[in-house]
């Protein structure tokens, strides 16, 4: 009866994700609501050139002309852009394309699925000088990631969550600004006398904008002292203890753990001041001061989260098929860190990674043998604006090269899997593709 | 669309370029999604995310308090870290809801 229940979960995500991709279709079958939105494409079929143009005016072909680009186009960047559209309509589902580095296996659709219903006791206590959080919470979170068409998904366990936590964060001393009337009115008169362009694609008036606003606004913060203060990193952190049961299972769940812990987690910011003392990020510092030396950026320190469980693992056949111990304890690590490797004229080259390690407490030899009483993961992103690249025309979106390797507990093969994508407003990117 | 033209918007684009040695203008006039932001970090889990996520609102709320912007009436300090961060949280989010969702909870020069 259970199988039945997690099978058909996974049915209706299938369910989801075809209307996910039926959305954007219809959408540009339609007249967009704003008349700014404009999304033109050009197919090549036996040399005949088709043009599918969508914009105010053009509302009585573009269905046929999406079919043929289905058909005949760039599919991965149709597909590409229908994850897109579907992903920033839709809260909790985020839908990418997943291209394997393994050519005997398949590319596809996944779809990344979350959400969540918590109630929180939370307060920021500003009393004694120092800018507080303390929190109670108690909540119910549902996350994972299903890939089609057969694809791999070496990404996220998916789980079934509910759980107790407190946090304490401690975000600096407070300091009130003895300026900030003033500073603040600086910025109003400014506002009032070079008004922001509203669109964002009016590059004539952005580019008067900068030259009017930029060198007064700067001002501004530097004529009252604010440029500093908010240059300034002060010491702060966020450390957190959670009591936990989960469901946790592959991504149909077919196989799962029942899983009750405790978890510690610790976030750390280093100060202006103590920077250097940062050495998870001393080569990525001596990188970034190579090629800008005034950077106020200050990288945090690599966070850290430690769980220990108790796993009951009657219902994973996988396990069954190895052992008759079903029951067993459980470590799980994740250090994650993420800085910034350049900066060009306000542009960042961003890096984070993630590592997550997985290891079964006294596993019997029929684990140990297949493998299985330990696991480990890697994801990691290099991050840019697109305008960094001289041949695209856009300042519109950030350009993603995300890798993963390793084996989660879920996975029946260890794999690597490329993933490059575009960060963007699905309107800039249609207009992108279309010049 | 670009962030709001209002004092919210010039105090939070104006803290973020300067944390992160970025341009104020280009984040009000390209409204980047969260997942673009220098905060965020795509690789980690969503539970480590927050907690970094937590590392970069509640400096920034510590800099309204600073610059002594009150709350609106009723509001309290805990709600807007809370939906700030939640904001935060949504990948493919426009960043602009960071403005939303401190507007909502604080009570700037211009808004009279």
């Amino acid at each position: 009866m259970s199988s039945i229940f997690w099978r058909s979960m996974g049915i209706a995500s299938r369910g989801i994700v075809i209307l996910m991709i039926a959305i954007p279709i219809v959408a540009y079958a339609q007249p967009m609501d704003s008349q700014e939105d404009e999304f033109v494409a050009a197919v090549t079929d036996d040399g005949k050139e088709t043009e599918c143009k969508f914009d105010d005016t053009v509302v009585n072909e573009p269905a046929a002309c999406i079919v043929e680009l289905f058909l005949e186009g760039d599919k991965n960047a149709l597909r590409t852009i229908a994850a897109e559209y579907a992903s920033k309509n839709i809260d909790f589902l985020d839908i990418s394309y997943l291209d394997p580095d393994n050519t005997s296996d398949k590319g596809g659709f996944s779809v990344t699925y979350k959400w969540n219903a918590e109630s929180s006791d939370q307060e920021v206590d500003l009393e004694n000088g120092r800018y507080l959080m303390r929190r109670k919470s108690y909540g119910l979170d549902i996350d994972g990631k299903y890939a089609f068409n057969d694809t791999l998904n070496n990404n996220d366990l998916s789980t079934i969550s509910a759980k107790f936590s407190l946090e304490r964060g401690d975000f600096g001393k407070l300091r009130p600004i003895v300026n900030a009337e003033a500073f603040m009115s600086c910025l109003v008169d400014l506002q009032k006398l070079v008004p922001q362009p509203t669109d964002s694609n009016d590059v004539d008036g952005w580019a008067l904008y900068d030259e009017n606003y930029s060198p007064r606004g700067k001002a501004c913060w530097t004529d009252y002292g604010i440029d500093e203060i908010a240059k300034s990193y002060d010491a702060t952190y966020v450390y957190a203890m959670d009591f936990h049961a989960n469901l946790e299972g592959n991504q149909d769940y077919s196989d799962k753990n029942l899983v009750f812990g405790l978890s510690a987690a610790l976030a750390m910011q280093t100060s202006s001041k103590n920077k250097k003392r940062n050495i998870f990020d001393f080569p990525f510092r001596l990188m970034r001061e190579s090629f800008s030396n005034d950077s106020s950026y200050v990288a945090p320190w690599p966070s850290v989260k430690i769980d220990i469980d108790s796993v009951d693992a009657s219902n994973n056949e996988m396990r069954e098929a190895l052992t008759s111990e079903l029951k067993f304890t459980r470590a799980t690590g994740e250090v994650a860190f993420q800085t910034i490797l350049a900066n060009f004229k306000g542009d960042p080259v961003r890096f984070n990674v993630s590592y997550r390690y997985f290891y079964e407490f006294s596993a019997p030899n029929e684990i140990k043998a297949a493998n299985m009483d330990s696991f480990d993961y890697v994801a990691m992103s290099l991050r840019f604006p697109a305008r960094l690249i001289p041949i695209i025309d856009t300042d519109d979106y950030e350009f993603y090269f995300t890798y993963t390797t390793g084996q989660l507990p879920f996975d029946l093969q260890s794999e690597k899997a490329f993933e490059v994508g575009i960060s963007t407003n699905i309107s800039q990117l249609a207009r992108l593709f279309g010049e | 669309m670009p962030w709001p033209d209002t004092l919210a918007a010039k105090l939070i684009s104006g803290f973020i370029a300067r944390r992160f040695d970025m341009d104020a203008i280009t984040i009000r006039r390209f409204d980047p999604p969260m997942g673009a932001m220098p905060f965020f970090n795509n690789s980690a889990t969503p539970d480590m995310r927050k907690f970094e996520l937590q590392q970069f609102a509640g400096p920034l709320l510590k800099f309204l308090t600073d610059l002594a912007v009150p709350l609106e009436d009723g509001a309290k300090d805990d709600e807007a870290l809370d939906e700030l961060v939640t904001e935060m949280s949504t990948e493919n989010s426009p960043s602009s809801k960071m403005v939303a969702a401190i507007d909502k909870y604080y009570r700037f020069q211009d808004e009279g």
